[in-house]
């Protein structure tokens, strides 16, 4: 398995999230899991990020549309979770954004698993960042 | 099968880093604590209040308070729909509830489509201008007609099922909630009451579908 771990640029402060988080949007099921935190709840499992309305669905997720950009979408709901991205390599595009967004809003841990990397036999699980190990580095 | 919004309740840090990302106005930190459970909100004022920077307990308190009581009278008795996030196809769409309704209802294709088409027409009634009513008959008794406005309205926006209404309460209804409105058994709630006829019959026109008010206090009407 490999395994980086990078540090995440830091958090918006409140006040530089004011504006956004009112033009943002919530991606599919976001505003769910956004209800969730409102009440002071977690999804028991961690959250699954995906780009196909066919993936994940087992778990708590969000999908990617191609109609919003990443940088119009919110994801503060995240911060604090287990978050894994699901892709395909089509998705590398966006993948770069959507781990710079979501490592904005500081989650406890992110990592990505691409879908063909299995099909192809590789290593397809990667840890991006992951709060517990960086304390404990 | 495993519940994917199964939920635990999140630990301090975890709250505190979805507070700080949450960027709450001032409002919606009120209406957010305004949802609290009462014993919740008094473990949560303190820090509350400091965050926001009030000094004085007692005016977070009357905030909350009034929060409380507008949140209460907005109350809509119907869910928030959210609108579908990607373009859909409006063929397979009608499709699919034309086959939902023969799923369930005994009858011929083209009836169930003109019952698609119409429950779909319900959701553009900010842009049309003519609301077509439905007329639900049969040739004899126990054919499914009730089933069939039960299933529509569970189709359509803001569906209402009425039995029995004054005309008070379904102007109130109209003018906050715009529903959908579904009457079983019309004939015996309109029998004898010509202000609900008129209401009924005038309102599925853009140029009529508006009631009379009157301020007693300062004698000005307006439309709704």
């Amino acid at each position: 398995m490999q395994t980086t771990i990078k540090k995440p640029p830091l958090g918006r402060t409140a006040s530089e999230n004011a504006h956004s988080n009112h033009t943002r949007k919530y991606p599919p099921f976001g505003k769910k899991l956004d209800e969730l935190r409102r009440k002071g709840l977690i999804p028991a499992m961690r959250v699954i990020v995906t780009t196909n309305w066919k993936l994940g669905a087992a778990y708590p997720r969000i999908v990617i549309t191609q109609e919003q950009p990443v940088t119009s979408l919110q994801f503060n709901y995240l911060s604090g979770l287990h978050v894994q991205i699901v892709h395909y390599d089509h998705d590398n595009q966006i993948l770069e954004s959507l781990i710079t967004e979501i490592l904005s809003i500081q989650p406890e841990s992110i990592s990505k698993f691409n879908m063909n990397a299995v099909k192809r036999g590789e290593p397809a699980f990667k840890m991006i960042y992951s709060k517990s190990v960086m304390e404990a580095a | 099968m495993i519940d994917p919004y199964a939920t635990i309740e999140a630990s301090p840090e975890q709250q505190a880093a979805y507070a700080e990302q949450s960027a709450e106005t001032q409002q919606e930190t009120i209406a957010r604590l305004a949802a609290l459970h009462p014993l919740d909100y008094d473990k949560a004022r303190e820090s509350e209040a400091e965050k926001l920077g009030i000094s004085r307990l007692s005016t977070l308190d009357k905030e909350v308070a009034k929060a409380r009581k507008q949140s209460t009278e907005d109350n809509a008795p119907f869910p928030d729909i959210e609108p579908w996030p990607e373009n859909i196809n409006p063929v397979l769409l009608l499709d699919e509830i034309s086959a939902t309704i023969r799923r369930f209802i005994a009858m011929d294709k083209y009836q169930a489509d003109i019952a698609a088409l119409w429950v779909t027409t319900c959701w553009f009634i900010d842009v049309i201008h003519t609301a077509p009513i439905a007329l639900i008959n049969a040739p004899e008794r126990a054919c499914g007609k009730t089933q069939l406005l039960t299933l529509l309205s569970k189709l359509a926006p803001r569906a209402t099922q009425l039995s029995g209404i004054s005309p008070s309460v379904l102007f109130r209804m109209i003018e906050k909630y715009q529903p959908t409105l579904f009457v079983d058994e019309i004939e015996t709630v309109l029998k004898d009451n010509e202000e609900l006829r008129g209401l009924f019959n005038a309102g599925h026109t853009r140029d009529s579908a508006f009631v009379w008010r009157v301020d007693t206090a300062t004698d000005a009407k307006a439309q709704v």
